[in-house]
């Protein structure tokens, strides 16, 4: 394996324990947390899983923030209310704020930061194609440290393929607008965006489930065979050619080794990994190519999350239900302009109304999701115990951009890692970052800093 | 005379040959910076706007440094905070200041006063050596009373009559505490040395110029607070002056040299600073700086500081923005005064020389391309001509991302591991689908062995017939080799040749060389190594251009026989290729990327607005587009027809839709127009409707819309916290579109750009969100006219079109010429290009715009035929 092209994991091990320059807030973190042993990793029978939900455009926070900290009330703001049942399976986290998401002297184009800055923490470099780069996302760091136990290292979900036109937002490439998941600092992880190609990925008909050793021997030489290409190519190419081919390189990689665990998976237990009893029955609903309906879509992709999640095809995922700065119309739901334009209300009611009807729309298919892992057992517990999802936005006020006092939003236990029920308003400026090394820790992947974290976020426990 | 008041500051302006004056310290904070609001005002571009600031609080006196990039230096150091002390150094930028607190050091009579007497205080430079002795002239600076509305009332003390080259200074009296009444600041200025020489000096070059420019500057400022209004003008006088000092520096030291010479004498580097002070600078103040300086910066560029030499040297992005908006005759606005050619010359040679470093003789630089993979149009189509099955597998892809406008952009098509897996997966597919196809198969699979002996012939025949299509090159021995041991893997598993074929076609489909396009150099690390391409690359840089595919056989022959780089044979083989029914990959890549018809695809017009529009309006509207192009590329017509045309492309559906009679049923054909509405792309069903918003039409994106994609202006991102339009009373009817957006032009942070978009876009009002023809906008009749900032009037959008033909031909070819030259070139056009994209358009335009003259000139540019090594960053 190529080792140049790299995270520069061992970067963030090291000195560990050498707690000598921590900033204030880490200093604060009881050691053993910071360290990662708090929770450790989680046990192989209940593995742990962590998604990312991405909504465009902010929030009308006003329906969001419940009055006051501390327990959640029993009438949940408006937004929020159809999660009532789960209140006690909620978490909901205030104050937190990108800082990477503003401009920072890099001028306009909030939405193309917002995504891109959200799991990342770091600045987007303003470019409309030359030298793209922002940083590792937390879903991707997770996934490279703990992606090779399951078949899938992380999947990255969606519902709109992106703008098919220039700069998506005032001089940034589209790239940043579409994707918050990033497995290098300059490559964004596309996102299957029709239900029926994710169930095909995740559970290949039976034809292509049954491989043949022989066939699995073909394919791996084949693979051997373009890895050589590709690295020889490599030592004729400059700087920049090189990068690209190593993403081909990695990908093949991954590949290889995802063949490799099977093989090993089958040779161990003697079968292969059969699909949950639901993807039959899923498989026969699953429209050939993806719906009109952006509510379905998402609902189906999200059947298929669980699935995977069921089945731990993976325990990682980023879900964007729809790109940063869609300008989507939802007239299924009476509202016929675009999202995006309705998201400048100017504090217009009748735009604030718009914007909360499309953020009530998008909850409700949230809602449907955490119904269905909470539904779904796993051993004593519901699959929604050992999850946690992070629902929010990049922008909180989408009138003014805003990228402090976020709307995120927790939905289970973590494998009872997060005392859940709560309403948590951190200081003004604490960056959303530190509640992902909190996350990374609690799969398993410590993490003492990615984009811009000063330390794990206090009182998730 | 002397009532200086301590503790003070004695400092000289590095531009002024006025002698050394003094800043009486206000008891509390002072800034000390750039902003004519600043306690302490120093009218230098290495300050920064607000410098440091001080604080003096009875006999101690402290500075801090207020700006974040620009240091504030004492006694050499670079500080933060610190305590100030008697006779201490301060230097801000390029103005070095000395603290006085106590009268008996300082030197008698007048602390600023000559050279003779405060050798201390004064900055180190050479100062004029004939002006020993001057004048002293000292001004009382009155009092005045806080105004309520606006703090910043700067008190100007101009003295310009009295010398030839003229200062300012701009003294502020401090707010608060507000000075005593006998608060006096003597300002001791030079005699004239030779004041009528100079003028007549300066005149020279700038009696054209200079009066012009206050002239058109005045009617904007008038506009402004009175206040402000004073100030501009000062400062537009003060702005000229550099230049002149400069050259009366020169002059008084006694050289009557031009400034080569001088720059010659001053040594290489600092020859170019003085260069810069002497000549970037003045220009800057002239021309640019209103808004892109103190006040405003407006697309977020300041050209009024510049605190460090070097890095300014550096900033290669701010000056190749500079010379390009210079060149493109962008900047200034063409209602501002203008720089005559060889200003505009002089300082695009500065930024190529200075910043760039180029030389006379430097060949053209052809730029680099990052290896491209194959987009996901370019795959289909491969697969399409490589296998004979036009399977369109890439349907299943995760989508391009676009870069520049286009989705071919090297450095933006990245392989997600998910995209691997699908190339992994549908090499598989592929091979299978041609196995089921018995002519397809056929083709590939042409030499059954009939014996064991015969296996390695025929494996080697039919994959180098392969190989040599699918990476558009010959295959390579080690490539066979290693190929070969899929065979013999697949004969050892289960003796079965015909298996060991498809594996090692499956394997070439998921290669490197397959999937990327690549391009091979000697010393890819070296920038100054250039070279043509090979044949081989150059024929699939030709094929992927026009057709978005892979080069056909005739291709590949010419490149193994190395004729293709010959400038006939090139020229032949591009017009046979635009004239080949492949060339459709064109227009479906360019075109609709271009015009829209991609963005078509997805855009959601809500139905209770617009309720004929559905499905196949859309369909009918992007055929609409296609067509148009495919026209104007086959029948090679003018590029011109882009903008306007007396026909189009339509079938009933979009006849009716347009208005037009006498169309009938499904096809497609051209029809002739001359109702003055339709005709040129600006007015097809498929722009209108991606500049609308679901609901409304938007004039704002349709003006963008056309000052992005046709005129090559993008206007910038609008300013944070701009307004938006009162949509509510523009939906209730109270206020039209138009007033609208009148209203929102009040608004002068708008206006700039608003002005030319809006009216653009006003102009095309007649269309309502999907392009339909409509003559009111709720009850109100529609008026489609408008001035454009240049002045020139028109009633209709046919009469725009026609000032848009006839004034802005030249813009248009230049930004389709950049745009073709993007999608040719896979990456995006930098300033090194800028010279070739120009010469491109002049040579289209003295070529009746033809369309095959775009693409020839193109294909036959260094730009196209050439690469060289990456630079490192």
């Amino acid at each position: 394996m190529n080792s140049d092209n790299k995270l520069p994991r061992r970067t963030f091990l090291h000195g560990v324990g050498a707690s000598l320059a921590l900033p204030f807030l880490e200093a604060m973190i009881p050691h053993n947390e910071l360290m990662g042993r708090a929770f450790g990793a989680p046990k192989t029978k209940n593995p742990r899983r962590v998604a990312f939900f991405y909504v465009p455009n902010g929030i009308h926070m006003k329906a969001w923030e419940p009055e006051k900290v501390g327990n959640l009330p029993s009438r949940l703001p408006e937004l929020l209310r159809p999660l009532t049942k789960h209140r006690k399976d909620m978490l909901l986290l205030g104050g937190l704020t990108q800082d990477k998401a503003r401009a920072n002297g890099d001028g306009p184009g909030d939405h193309a930061r917002a995504a891109s800055a959200f799991l990342t923490g770091a600045q987007p470099y303003k470019t409309g194609g030359k030298d793209i780069r922002v940083g590792v996302s937390i879903d991707q760091y997770i996934a490279q440290k703990i992606g090779k136990k399951t078949p899938f290292a992380s999947l990255e979900l969606g519902t709109e393929n992106g703008r098919q036109s220039g700069s998506c937002d005032s001089g940034y490439s589209c790239a940043y607008s579409n994707n918050v998941s990033w497995k290098t600092e300059s490559l964004p992880m596309a996102k299957e965006t029709d239900p029926r190609q994710l169930f095909e990925r995740l559970f290949p008909s039976t034809q292509d489930g049954k491989k043949s050793e022989a066939e699995l021997k073909y394919r791996r030489k084949i693979l051997d065979l373009v890895l050589g290409d590709a690295k020889k190519l490599k030592g004729k190419l400059g700087a920049t050619d090189s990068r690209k081919v190593d993403e081909y390189l990695e990908a093949v990689f991954d590949i290889e080794d995802r063949i490799a665990r099977a093989e090993e998976e089958a040779r161990q237990s003697g079968r292969k990994r059969r699909p949950p009893p639901g993807a039959k029955k899923l498989a026969k609903e699953l429209p050939d190519s993806r719906p009109k309906e952006i509510g379905e879509r998402i609902r189906l992709m999200g059947d298929l999350l669980v699935l995977a999640f069921q089945a731990d095809l993976t325990r990682v995922a980023t879900f964007m239900f729809a790109n940063e700065g869609s300008n989507r119309s939802y007239r299924q739901i009476g509202v016929p302009d675009g999202h995006h334009d309705v998201s400048h209300h100017g504090k217009k009611q009748d735009k604030q109304e718009k914007i909360q009807k499309i953020n009530a729309y998008h909850m409700q298919q949230f809602v449907y999701i955490v119904n269905k892992l909470a539904s779904t057992r796993e051993g004593s517990r519901r699959l929604l115990d050992n999850s946690m999802l992070v629902y929010g936005s990049g922008i909180s006020d989408g009138n003014s951009h805003s990228h402090s006092g976020l709307p995120i939003l927790m939905v289970g236990k973590g494998g009872g890692t997060l005392k859940t029920g709560k309403y948590r308003k951190y200081p003004k400026n604490t960056p959303l970052n530190n509640l992902f090394l909190s996350l990374a820790d609690r799969m398993g992947a410590p993490c003492r800093e990615l984009g811009d974290s000063r330390g794990p976020l206090k009182d998730l426990y | 005379m002397s009532s200086t008041r301590y503790p003070c500051l004695v400092y000289k302006l590095p531009e002024d040959d006025s002698p050394s004056q003094v800043f009486s310290i206000p008891e509390g904070r002072s800034v000390l910076g750039r902003r004519n609001d600043s306690n302490l005002v120093l009218k230098d571009t290495s300050v920064s706007r607000v410098h440091s600031a001080l604080v003096l609080q009875g006999d101690r006196l402290w500075i801090r440094a207020e700006s974040s990039s620009n240091p504030t230096r004492v006694q050499g150091q670079p500080i933060q905070e610190t305590e100030l002390f008697h006779e201490d150094r301060i230097q801000l930028g390029r103005v070095k200041l000395q603290v006085f607190l106590y009268p008996e050091k300082t030197p008698k009579a007048s602390p600023a006063g000559s050279r003779k007497t405060s050798k201390k205080a004064k900055p180190k430079r050479k100062a004029p050596a004939t002006s020993s002795e001057k004048p002293k002239i000292s001004v009382t600076v009155p009092r005045y009373k806080k105004s309520s509305t606006s703090y910043l009332m700067p008190l100007v003390v101009v003295s310009s009559i009295l010398i030839g080259g003229g200062f300012l200074i701009f003294l502020n009296s401090q707010k608060e505490p507000s000075p005593p009444p006998d608060s006096k600041v003597i300002t001791t200025l030079p005699k004239p040395t030779s004041p009528s020489k100079k003028l007549n000096g300066s005149s020279k070059g700038d009696k054209k110029n200079s009066p012009t420019s206050l002239a058109k500057a005045e009617p904007q400022q008038e506009s402004k607070k009175d206040s402000l209004a004073t100030n501009s003008k000062l400062s537009a006088e003060s702005v000229a002056d550099p230049e002149l000092n400069s050259e009366v520096e020169i002059d008084q030291e006694g050289s009557k040299e031009g400034l080569p010479k001088v720059v010659e004498r001053l040594g290489a580097s600092s020859a170019s600073e003085a260069y810069f002070e002497g000549h970037v600078v003045p220009f800057l103040s002239r021309f640019c700086t209103k808004c892109h300086g103190e006040e405003e910066q407006e697309g977020d560029i300041a050209l009024d500081e510049f605190p460090d030499f070097k890095a300014t040297l550096e900033d290669r992005e701010l000056w190749e923005l500079v010379a390009t908006q210079l060149k493109k005759k962008k900047m200034p606005p063409e209602n501002s005064s203008q720089p005559s050619g060889k200003e505009v010359q002089a300082i695009v040679g500065w930024v190529d020389a200075a910043v760039l470093g180029k030389k006379a003789g430097d060949s053209l630089d052809p730029g680099r391309v990052t290896i491209r993979r194959l987009n996901n149009t370019e795959y289909n189509n491969t697969i399409r001509d490589l296998v004979g099955l036009d399977l369109k597998p890439a349907k299943d892809f995760p989508a391009d991302e676009i870069g520049y406008g286009f989705d071919n952009i090297g450095d933006i098509l990245s392989i997600p591991p998910l995209l691997m897996e699908k190339y992994i997966a549908t090499a598989e597919k592929i091979v299978e689908e041609v196995w089921k196809n018995k002519e397809a198969k056929d083709k590939i699979y042409f030499r059954q062995p009939k014996r064991k002996t015969d296996y390695r012939a025929a494996a080697r025949a039919m994959l180098s017939k392969f190989a040599r299509r699918a990476f558009r090159r010959p295959m390579t021995t080690s490539e066979y080799t290693n190929l070969y041991k899929l065979i013999t893997l697949a004969l050892k598993e289960e003796d079965d040749f015909e298996l060991g074929i498809k594996l090692a076609l499956q394997a070439i489909l998921s290669s490197p060389h397959f999937l990327f396009r690549v391009e091979i150099d000697s010393k890819p690390d070296d920038p100054t190594e250039i070279h043509a391409i090979s044949d081989y690359e150059l024929a699939s840089r030709l094929s992927y251009f026009l057709w978005s595919t892979m080069p056909d056989d005739e291709l590949l022959d010419l490149a193994k026989k190395r004729q293709l780089g010959r400038r006939s044979t090139l020229r032949k083989q591009a017009l046979r290729m635009l004239q080949d029914e492949k060339a459709q990959g064109m227009v479906e890549s360019f075109a609709s990327l271009w015009l829209g018809v991609r963005q078509l695809q997805n855009a959601s017009p809500d139905f209770d607005s617009y309720p004929n529009f559905n499905d196949d309006l859309r369909l009918a509207m992007e055929k609409e587009t296609q067509l148009f192009f495919t026209e104007i590329m086959k029948k090679d017509l003018s590029v011109l027809l882009f903008i306007n045309s007396d026909f189009t492309f339509l079938n009933e559906k979009l006849a009716n839709h347009y208005g037009i009679e006498g169309v009938t049923g499904d096809q497609f054909r051209k029809v002739q127009i001359d109702d003055g509405r339709r005709g040129g792309v600006l007015t097809q069903g498929t722009v209108l409707t991606i500049t609308s918003n679901p609901t409304r039409t938007s004039p704002v994106k349709r003006g963008k819309w056309i000052l992005e994609e046709i005129l090559g202006s993008p206007p910038p991102p609008p300013p944070p916290g701009a307004d938006s339009l009162d949509e509510e009373k523009v939906e209730s009817g109270e206020l039209t579109l138009r007033d609208s957006l009148k209203k929102h032009r009040e608004d002068p942070k708008c206006a700039t750009c608003h002005e030319k978009m809006d009216t653009l876009g006003l102009a095309f009002e007649n269309f309502d969100g999907v392009g339909g023809w409509r003559r009111f906008e709720g009850n109100s009749l529609i008026d489609a006219q408008g001035t454009l900032p240049d002045g020139r009037s028109f009633k209709s959008v046919a009469e725009l079109k026609d000032i848009l033909l006839k004034n802005y031909s030249h813009d248009f070819c230049r930004c389709l010429v950049e745009k073709m030259l993007t999608f040719a070139l896979g990456r995006g056009i930098e300033y090194s290009d800028m010279d070739e994209v120009e010469r491109i358009a002049r040579n289209l335009a003295r070529n009746d715009y033809k369309f095959s003259e775009l693409i020839l000139q193109i294909v036959q540019s260094d730009l196209f035929l050439k690469r060289r090594g990456e630079r490192r960053s």
